[in-house]
């Protein structure tokens, strides 16, 4: 490649108005990208909802970044509601734009179809994406967990998949698997966040030397000091950033420690800094509550509430320990790049992306995954344990930037590498 | 005593209606005015009536009741006593009259050679007692039915004579008209029609049951003195039938009948009849029918639904349900034939295209986007395939073509949309796809047949092209759990259900233990996907379209294709994947769809019944060599 890149980033949705991980991951990169000399210009498309349904409008949002009003009406198959758009609008975007990369941080809510307008308006645009969770591979909201027990998923395939969803036959599921496969066909390189996402995928039939692991870039910023303690005070702050969802593992943690002694419980502290429990279930609603109550009432645990990226380091400046007991596994968890960003040690379940991002021993601690029993004792060993802290937190390493990971993902479209799927001819052809 | 009888001789049938007959010149005898008494040995008194007397077929015949049935008749000719046949038949109405315990035997009749025409009486005696000669009897001409029915002995030859004739010959007919009505159905004989079902091109199906004696003289007939028997119609047991009626000496036999009419009109009244030596008695009538639908399938759903037994219906299917549907689909075949098919084509097609793929599509149509996802990313298929959907389904055209602009911008492939406006079925939809394409070969291909990726054509146009005895080549197909699908289709004798079905050697296996290492000859491959020189194709005259629904026109195909000379070839070295659902017999899963495969079997067998037995049905084409198997470089 010669030549300076213009580089078109697009998003499921623009943290102006999502503050998802993967938009975040998206936008930062797009900023990444933007300052970098061999980058002639950078652009961000994100898919946005104005309350009218799929419009198919495309508009600006300020200078270089578009929004675009677009969504998936079959999710199962992930087709995108207006199709019209993408011929019309997107289509008049791109060859405006003229992108030598498109970067795709998601097809949720876009529709897997813009792969292929993409490559019909010019095969040499190389197309990256990044994968943020195991969405392609299972339909239960790609968590790979089993749906109605949330039992852990270990692969899919078209009888597991029908024992989930048993209204969907085998053959719809290959029809899934298979629409799926040939629009990522069209994709020149994946970026897993993770070394676990990259095998699960892998597994499920991406080349393994079409995707590569580069974990999503932070700010660069000094760590936080360690929180000040009062006299003959422990290391007994635990705080939980993130969603509150079944999936996400708080209740867990709760009966953790409603299974202590209430005498054990007095050397803990954990605050519940959590969103999105209203959108919730009411039996799970309740359940939270029926946990919640007594720990709130004898002081064990202090529920925060959400918070604003702003006011992260805030929050985390006041606990000591970041806890992330999800019982899915997680793909690389934005929470555990900040915690360690911040300087602060991170126990986490031990399966999938956190145990993969976090080191047992070194810079946190791993808890058997969706254990109760295992959750309340580790808080309360690392409570009455000084030198745990001192030690973990010397081990943090600090995680890549955002200059650092647009380097690493420019390096892959500059790589000789490129092994397409379809000879050059069939692209010509497109 | 007498008084009394004579009273209730008024009444319709105790004592004579002798008034109302038209008597030859004589006096009437006391016996034939009123009964007369005779004593026995014993002293009992026996009560005797003579009711009508007559010339039949040159005998003479005496009708009349006893209250004994020691009396001893002969006919009293001058010196002679001449013997007569005598039949005794049960009288209520003399045993009510007179009150007696049993009315079996009362009423006797009395047939006889009279030496003249004229002149005869009787001797009536009683055992060990008086004799009562009548003197000369006053005859009329002819007796009434009423009292014909009662005279068996003047039918049996008539119903001997009967039974050697064909029904409804001038014979048969002319004989018939000299037998009575009977006043009663013969012993434990009772039938019932259910309906009718008439046909829109004419001919009907009548069903229902029918106790009767095996060798009964049974037969329905029309108010136009059209003639069928039960010996044409299809029967089976019912137990229904034979709980209602567990007395009955034939309720174990097939009581049910399900019998084709050649000929029947919407109006026609049809009686099924039954003849005695008592005469003729209406079983069951029906007045009407229902009229069936001019759709086959409609047809065949209301004729199906006429109960039968899976292990039976193809005894049935060749003698009532192809009879009464065949035309149907001739019509339909004709009237579809007529109408203007419309054609949309999404791009411009290749101008000279080697081989044109046709799509039949029939309610889903999803797959399409992976078949063009498929094709659109094969520079050969681009470069020499024209590729037409034939939209075989009315309910879904608009969204097809919906679907279809929304493909074309997508994928820029050029295709062609075929609408035949009504449905087709299988094999008339891809004949509408042949009338359009121009390939020099034609590719049937199934919407949920699905390639695994680019160049799977080249090996399968390459082994057509390798011999031209090759006439058929069909390629690997794989469910979408990746076992076997399709590798040749043989044919198994199915024992339970009377028929040769297809079947698919080793489906759901393994593709490494597929036998075949290379091209092979098979009995057949499947219509999903087969591959063969439009020359050919137009030789053998096309799909064969006289199936119901979509079953068989496949091997109907490759066996058109043996009889001419040609070779159904399998190559396993192409697979694509097939989304057919496994299922556990390969026949239908509902009680229509079942009846449909066994009728169409049934139209199969009998049409390459030489062909199926000839060791084609071995279920491991790879097993006999003298068949196939014959290993073939490609």
């Amino acid at each position: 490649m010669t030549g300076k890149h213009r580089i078109l980033v697009t998003a499921h949705g623009h943290p102006d108005f999502h503050l998802g991980g993967g938009e975040l991951a998206a936008y930062n990169l797009f900023k990444a990208y933007g300052e970098r000399p061999d980058v002639e210009a950078a652009f961000f498309l994100a898919r946005h909802d104005r309350g009218r349904g799929p419009a198919g409008a495309i508009y600006p949002r300020r200078e270089r970044e578009y929004l675009w009003e677009q969504t998936v009406h079959d999710w199962f198959r992930l087709r995108a509601a207006n199709a019209e758009s993408l011929h019309n609008g997107f289509t008049d975007l791109v060859r405006k734009l003229r992108p030598t990369v498109v970067h795709v941080h998601h097809y949720l809510h876009l529709g897997l179809e813009y792969l292929q307008v993409i490559k019909r308006i010019d095969p040499a645009i190389r197309i990256i994406m990044t994968l943020h969770e195991y969405a392609a591979i299972c339909f239960n909201q790609g968590q790979m967990v089993k749906t109605g027990s949330n039992r852990l998923c270990f692969r899919e395939s078209l009888d597991d998949c029908t024992r989930c969803f048993p209204d969907r036959s085998p053959e719809d599921f290959w029809l899934r698997k298979h629409r799926y496969q040939s629009y990522f066909g069209l994709v020149d390189r994946f970026v897993a966040p993770s070394d676990f996402l990259r095998q699960r995928y892998v597994d499920w039939g991406i080349p393994p030397e079409r995707i590569v692991t580069i974990e999503n870039g932070q700010a660069t910023r000094p760590p936080l000091p360690p929180r000040p303690l009062a006299e003959g005070e422990t290391r007994n702050r635990f705080g939980f950033f993130g969603q509150i969802n079944p999936f996400k593992g708080v209740h867990v943690l709760l009966q953790g420690l409603a299974a202590l002694k209430k005498s054990e419980r007095r050397a803990i502290r954990l605050e519940i800094h959590g969103a999105n429990l209203e959108h919730q279930t009411p039996e799970f609603r309740e359940m939270i509550a029926r946990l919640r109550g007594p720990l709130e009432d004898e002081g064990t645990i202090q529920w925060i509430g959400p918070y604003e990226p702003f006011q992260m380091a805030g929050r985390m400046a006041e606990v000591d320990w970041v806890v992330i007991p999800s019982l899915w596994w997680e793909n690389s968890p934005m929470v555990i790049q900040e915690a360690f960003t911040l300087g602060r040690p991170v126990i986490g379940s031990d399966i999938g992306g956190m145990a993969e991002k976090i080191t047992d021993g070194v810079d946190g601690v791993h808890v058997p995954v969706a254990n109760a029993r295992a959750w309340g004792q580790t808080l309360l060993r690392l409570a009455r344990e000084p030198a745990a802290w001192d030690r973990l937190r010397t081990g943090i390493r600090a995680p890549i930037g955002y200059a650092e990971c647009a380097e690493a993902h420019l390096g892959l479209v500059n790589s000789e590498a490129e092994k397409d799927r379809y000879p050059a001819a069939v692209l010509q052809a497109l | 005593m007498v008084g009394k009888l004579r009273s209730v001789g008024a009444s319709r049938s105790a004592s004579t209606s002798a008034a109302a007959l038209s008597r030859v010149p004589g006096k009437t005898t006391s016996v034939q005015d009123h009964p007369q008494v005779l004593r026995d040995g014993a002293g009992n008194e026996h009560k005797v009536h003579i009711e009508a007397v007559a010339r039949e077929q040159g005998r003479i015949v005496i009708v009349g009741w006893s209250t004994s049935d020691l009396l001893d008749f002969q006919l009293d000719h001058g010196n002679e006593a001449i013997p007569l046949e005598i039949d005794r038949h049960r009288r209520d109405d003399v045993a009510q009259a007179l009150g007696l315990p049993s009315a079996i035997g009362l009423g006797f009749s009395l047939v006889g050679e009279a030496p003249s025409p004229a002149a005869a009486g009787l001797l009536i005696a009683a055992p060990g007692g008086a004799t009562l000669r009548t003197g000369v009897l006053a005859e009329t001409a002819q007796l009434p039915d009423r009292h014909r029915a009662l005279v068996p002995a003047l039918n049996r030859d008539l119903i001997a004579r009967l039974r050697a004739l064909s029904p409804g010959s001038p014979e048969w007919r002319r004989l018939l008209s000299g037998l009575p009505t009977a006043s009663a159905a013969p012993r434990d004989h009772v039938a019932h029609i259910e309906n009718l079902l008439v046909s829109p091109e004419g001919g009907g199906v009548l069903f229902g049951w029918a106790l009767h004696a095996p060798d009964a003289l049974l037969w329905i007939e029309d108010e136009r003195g059209g003639i069928c028997t039960l010996s044409d119609a299809f029967r089976r047991r019912r137990r229904d039938i034979r709980d209602g009626f567990p007395d009955n000496p034939w309720s174990d036999q097939e009581a049910a009948f399900v019998l084709f009419l050649p000929g029947l009109t919407g109006d026609s009244v049809l009686r099924m009849k039954v003849a005695t030596e008592h005469g003729v008695f209406t079983l069951a009538q029906k007045a009407g029918g229902k009229r069936m639908p001019t759709d086959p399938r409609a047809a065949a759903e209301l004729l199906f639904s006429i109960e039968t037994e899976e292990r039976l219906f193809h005894k049935r299917a060749g003698i009532v349900d192809w009879p009464i549907l065949t035309p149907l689909v001739q019509r339909r075949m004709a009237e579809v034939a007529e109408l203007k098919a419309d054609r949309t084509d999404f791009g411009r097609p290749p101008a000279a295209p080697e081989t044109s793929v046709i799509v039949p599509l029939y309610g889903r149509f999803d797959f399409i986007e992976h078949q063009m996802l498929e094709f659109s990313r094969d520079p050969s298929f681009r470069e020499g395939c024209e590729l037409i959907y034939v939209i075989d389904d009315p309910g879904i055209e608009a969204e097809v073509l919906v679907a279809a602009e929304y493909l074309h911008r997508l994928f820029d492939l050029p295709f062609s949309i075929v609408s035949g406006r009504r449905n087709r079925g299988f094999s008339g939809a891809n004949n509408l796809g042949a009338d359009h394409a121009r390939g020099r070969e034609l590719l049937f291909m199934n919407s949920d047949v699905i390639p695994q990726g680019p160049g799977w054509l080249a090996p399968m146009r390459a082994l057509l092209a390798a011999d031209a005895r090759n006439g058929v080549v069909g390629p690997r197909l794989l469910f979408a759990n990746g076992g076997l699908q399709h590798a040749g289709m043989s044919f198994d004798w199915l024992d339970k259900l009377g028929i040769w079905i297809n079947r698919h050697p080793n489906a759901g296996l393994s593709p490494d233990l597929d036998p075949a290492e290379g091209p092979v000859e098979v009995p057949a491959v499947t219509g999903a996907c087969m591959l063969i020189r439009r020359e050919t194709f137009d030789g053998i005259g096309g799909w064969d379209t006289g199936y119901l629904i979509g079953d068989f026109e496949d091997s109907d195909l490759c066996l058109k294709l043996r009889e001419g000379g040609y070779r159904a070839m399998y190559h396993p070295g192409v697979a694509l994947t097939h989304l057919e659902r496994q299922s556990f017999s390969g026949i239908g899963q509902d009680h229509f769809k079942i009846r449909v495969t066994i009728a169409n079997a049934v139209r199969h067998q009998d049409r390459w019944r030489a062909m199926l037995g000839n060791g084609a049905g071995s279920p491991d084409p790879a097993a006999v060599p003298a068949q196939g198997a014959t290993e073939i470089r490609a």
